[in-house]
């Protein structure tokens, strides 16, 4: 079995992702992104603070909200210098989809890259508000559209196109990248328009979604698939399309091309009846 | 991206409230014992910025390590500055190793009281086994929270199972998962997707079931897979992503798994 054969459409190939551990260049880089951090904030804090508390009591009920504030300083200084070092990184080796060897300078780059991102975002997903990170993504190339949930979802942080009103339940993971054999293999996934993902769903690379297409919860999806419009998928891969009964959208529904529905029993019919 | 927040928090092992709320006490000494090196380090590096809110040091810490920094290099202030991140490096990395010495204390001085055990308890706390399976599970979670609280995967390998008596190889990958940290056994070369889960216990009605998981040498699991107890996933099997699989089932060597339940496939 080879592996390019296999990532045609519809053929079944394991899933298996996993963000391998980085280089020592990676650790170096992130604690020098800490250490300027740091560094930075307490330049930028030493006069205030030294000044503000001397001498007037009534300052310490404004602690809480000083503190609050520093979260948020740190969130925005370590973002920005984030994205000037991923900058700098994607100016050295442009991030590529396709088939590498794990071992190949795309793949040990991609894992480099991997890990700043994942710092940037950890730090946003432990900000007191959870839509921060929907700021964080567009830094990193990928798409991210309005009205949209995605608060307690692994995403990957590259290649990723989520459109206008779409839905990312609880523990769904969307991931770009995965592990064949010995081989790294990354492509776009993309979510278009009111798409939206069950929870626990698995979304393998390069699957589109289609306009309000919808995933059942603890589905997961085939390489490169593509999720037909207007219609809920189930199963584990997804095999199973039934299409959704609104009249607004039925003329969009491509009947001929969808695989059967699941019939329901004649007990369960006569039972209704 | 970043693992949900559920898979941020402790081990996935439940703790009867019974159980916890009458040995609460056990918990908050253990954070006390824990924590105590680290205050005592955030004052000694920061006592400078206190003095004006407390009037005298403590005598044996009259010096702060900034200063004493200083001192050694003559005075250019911005040395003590720069040294600040790399201290607070230093006090979260003595935080996870008192927090895990004090873990590794606890769980050996119950196993002393108690040998830990597999098989069917009672959910009742009369049960030694079940107590103790709890206490034990207790006793782990304020060590997982400061492992979790941090983006490093690093040291949530050492000190949160190989200390422990899980040994993971260093070619193994277990970044952003969810492991029982007891009765699981890991290969080499193993890789794990993000938030897949692996369960060494059951419950099933008023009984707690606990059964050893193995894994053995180039396993590959795919992301949000769920393993159960008594599963033995033999060498070189890929089980892909989103698939789960009952407890005491035996994953055939070099095969591929899909499905709920995992069923055998032919890529």
């Amino acid at each position: 079995m080879s592996a390019t054969t296999s990532l045609e459409k519809n053929k079944f190939q394991p899933l298996v992702s996993a963000n391998l551990p980085g280089k020592p260049v990676t650790y170096v880089i992130l604690f020098l992104e800490f250490w300027v951090t740091l560094v930075l904030m307490y330049w930028i804090n030493e006069g205030y603070y030294s000044r503000i508390f001397v001498g007037r009591v009534w300052t310490y009920f404004l602690l809480p909200l000083f503190l609050y504030g520093l979260v948020w300083q740190f969130f925005i200084i370590s973002t920005i210098i984030t994205s000037l070092v991923y900058f700098i990184l994607t100016r050295i080796e442009p991030p590529k989809e396709g088939l590498f060897d794990l071992s190949s300078r795309e793949a040990q780059f991609y894992f480099i890259r991997f890990w700043i991102c994942f710092y940037s975002l950890y730090i946003a997903r432990a900000m007191p508000l959870p839509w921060v990170d929907m700021y964080v993504f567009p830094i990193f190339g990928s798409h991210i559209g309005k009205n949209i949930v995605l608060y307690d979802s692994w995403i990957d942080p590259e290649f990723v196109d989520i459109n206008d009103n779409c839905m990312i339940s609880l523990n769904t993971q969307l991931i770009s990248h995965a592990i064949i054999g010995d081989k790294l293999y990354v492509k776009k996934v993309i979510i278009k328009k009111s798409g939206i993902a069950g929870a626990g769903a698995v979304i393998a690379p390069g699957t589109i979604v289609k306009e309000g297409a919808v995933l059942g919860g603890a589905c997961s999806t085939l390489f490169n698939q593509e999720l037909a419009p207007y219609c809920i998928h189930v199963g584990s891969p997804a095999n199973v399309a039934i299409p959704i009964k609104i009249k607004k959208y039925e003329s969009e529904i491509p009947t001929e091309k969808l695989p059967q529905p699941i019939e329901t029993p004649e007990s369960d019919k006569e039972e209704k009846s | 991206m970043s693992s949900p927040t559920s898979v941020k928090m402790t081990p996935p092992n439940y703790i009867d409230p019974r159980i916890r709320r009458r040995y609460f006490w056990m918990y908050l000494l253990q954070v006390w014992l824990s924590l105590l090196p680290t205050a005592l380090g955030i004052y000694w590096i920061f006592s400078p910025w206190f003095n004006h809110v407390l009037p005298e040091p403590i005598p044996i810490l009259s010096f702060s390590l900034p200063e004493l920094i200083a001192r050694v290099w003559e005075y250019p202030k911005w040395i003590a500055i720069a040294a600040i991140p790399i201290l607070m490096i230093f006090l979260y990395f003595i935080t996870v190793v008192t927090s895990a010495m004090v873990t590794k204390l606890s769980i050996g001085f119950l196993n002393r009281l108690h040998k830990p055990k597999e098989g069917i308890f009672y959910r009742i706390p009369e049960d030694k086994d079940y107590l103790f399976w709890n206490l034990r599970n207790l006793s782990r979670v304020f060590l997982f929270w400061v492992l979790h609280s941090s983006p490093s995967t690093l040291l949530k390998k050492y000190f949160g199972y190989t200390i422990f008596g899980i040994p993971i190889d260093r070619s193994t990958v277990i970044n952003h998962t969810w492991i029982s940290p007891e009765f699981v056994q890991i290969g080499k070369n193993v890789i794990i997707g993000q938030s897949a889960s692996l369960y060494s216990y059951q419950v099933q009605g008023n009984k707690l079931l606990v059964a050893q998981i193995v894994i053995e040498d180039n396993v590959r699991i795919g992301p949000q897979v769920i393993l159960l107890p008594g599963i033995h996933v033999k060498h070189d099997t890929i089980i892909s992503g989103g698939s789960f699989a009952h407890p005491f089932t035996c994953f055939e060597e070099n095969a591929v798994y899909q499905g709920g339940p995992a069923q055998k496939m032919e890529p």
